[in-house]
């Protein structure tokens, strides 16, 4: 048999008001349209880092990387004409092509030169109707290293591995690196 | 036009107060067979379908049927319909979606069975879409000020131009609502919906603007409301204690 009891009612009055509440923010709340901004980054950034021993802490694997970490390269194709030297310390921001599902670009020095090929997808949704239009998320999928065809060019190849940290190139990362190089 | 709209969105959500004295202190308590279901109620959403005429969104319709055994409710409610943003003249931008979807629940009614049969109540759905959708713009992340002319970089490229494709969504609900009598076998009910766990089944290539059943798509969570226009058939012979 059921049975009505005072604490029953106290909890169905607390619990209209609070279901009345939800009601009057469901009416009164409305996504702002015209003030979207897009969450994804068309840039990958990429970190370098030498390949540190497995079993001694702190130390490099080998000295070649060391030998790496002095030089100083350029990167190619690269959108400012004067394609200034770095040194493979530190992060690069890579650009990426809304229109195509990979990008390909050259790390080269003297001694050095090292063709990368980062593969992603793209998935595109609205912002918004109103303002802001489409937007391309980039998922990193792989990359690849490759050398240079000439069999005349003897430069050594740099990376020797991977690591694909952030795989969604979001705004809000732009202090982070979505993928490390190592040497 | 839009003050009638307020004040009849008002009057079914604060209907359950002006009822309150009928439900505090019922006159007529029923003593129903609680295995067997004492009540139906079929209806329609009338915020679902008022909400896609005056937003000039297209025509969505959702229709209810529940059904009580003692105070555990059943719930399933099924919709269908269109959600159309067209500013593609205005704006550049375009975004259509078709689609159907379902609920299903149950939930606990804190009232005791009155003859009324109405009832207070909290739930958990579950929830399932199926949708078409069209997205079209000539602009990729515009995000300068609205007067200033498009860069170069705003323009989207041809292949992200007019994109379409199929999907399934599915997500739960925790839902409190309410139904009470109007007239004869006539009642009227609210519920109030927070949706969360959105699932896209498929997220490759392109994703919904909008999702049938759900809102936008790009919410993690979303809270929303129905108000309902029902039918009460009993299903037992009314016994009073």
């Amino acid at each position: 048999m059921l049975v009505r009891v005072p604490i029953c009612t106290s909890f169905c009055t607390s619990f209209f008001k609070v279901w009345a509440i939800l009601c009057a923010c469901c009416f009164g709340s409305c996504k702002d349209f015209k003030n979207w901004k897009s969450s994804y980054s068309p840039s990958l950034i990429i970190h370098f880092e030498p390949e540190k021993d497995p079993v001694v802490p702190n130390a490099l694997k080998n000295l070649r990387s060391e030998k790496i970490q002095k030089e100083f390269f350029v990167r190619s194709p690269h959108k400012d004409a004067h394609n200034q030297a770095f040194k493979l310390i530190g992060t690069q921001t890579i650009p990426l092509n809304p229109d195509a599902n990979e990008v390909e670009f050259t790390i080269e020095s003297i001694f050095f030169c090292q063709k990368i090929k980062v593969f992603y997808e793209r998935v595109a949704s609205l912002i918004s109707t109103e303002a802001g239009g489409l937007q391309q998320a980039y998922v990193i999928q792989d990359i690849t290293f490759g050398t240079d065809t000439d069999p005349n060019d003897l430069r050594s190849p740099l990376f020797t591995k991977f690591k694909i940290e952030q795989p969604v190139l979001l705004k809000k990362d732009k202090n982070k690196h979505h993928v490390t190089l190592y040497y | 036009m839009l003050r009638s709209i307020i004040n009849f969105l008002l009057f079914i959500v604060l209907s359950p107060f002006f009822a309150w004295g009928n439900i505090e202190k019922p006159k007529q308590t029923m003593k129903p067979y609680v295995l067997v279901p004492t009540t139906l109620y079929v209806g329609m959403d009338v915020a679902k379908t008022g909400y896609g005429w005056y937003q000039k969104t297209g025509n969505a319709y959702e229709f209810h049927g529940s059904i009580d055994m003692g105070r555990i409710v059943w719930n399933i409610d099924y919709g269908f319909g269109k959600i159309e943003r067209n500013v593609l003249k205005q704006k550049g931008s375009y975004s259509h979606t078709i689609g159907r979807y379902f609920r299903i629940g149950a939930g606990y009614t804190f009232l005791a069975p009155t003859l009324q049969h109405n009832e207070f109540f909290i739930g958990l759905y579950c929830a399932k879409s199926n949708f078409d959708f069209h997205i079209k713009s000539d602009k990729l992340t515009c995000d300068h000020a609205p007067k200033k002319p498009c860069l170069p970089l705003c323009k989207a490229p041809d292949s992200l131009r007019d994109l379409k494709k199929s999907g399934t969504a599915s997500w739960w609900e925790l839902v409190a609502g309410t139904k009470v009598q109007l007239v004869s076998i006539v009642s009227i009910g609210c519920t109030a919906r927070y949706r969360f766990a959105q699932k896209l089944k498929d997220r490759k290539r392109v994703l919904p603007f909008d999702l049938p059943g759900w809102g936008l798509r790009e919410d993690a969570y979303a809270f929303g409301y129905s108000a309902y226009v029902l039918v009460r058939v009993p299903l037992q012979k009314n016994k009073l204690k």
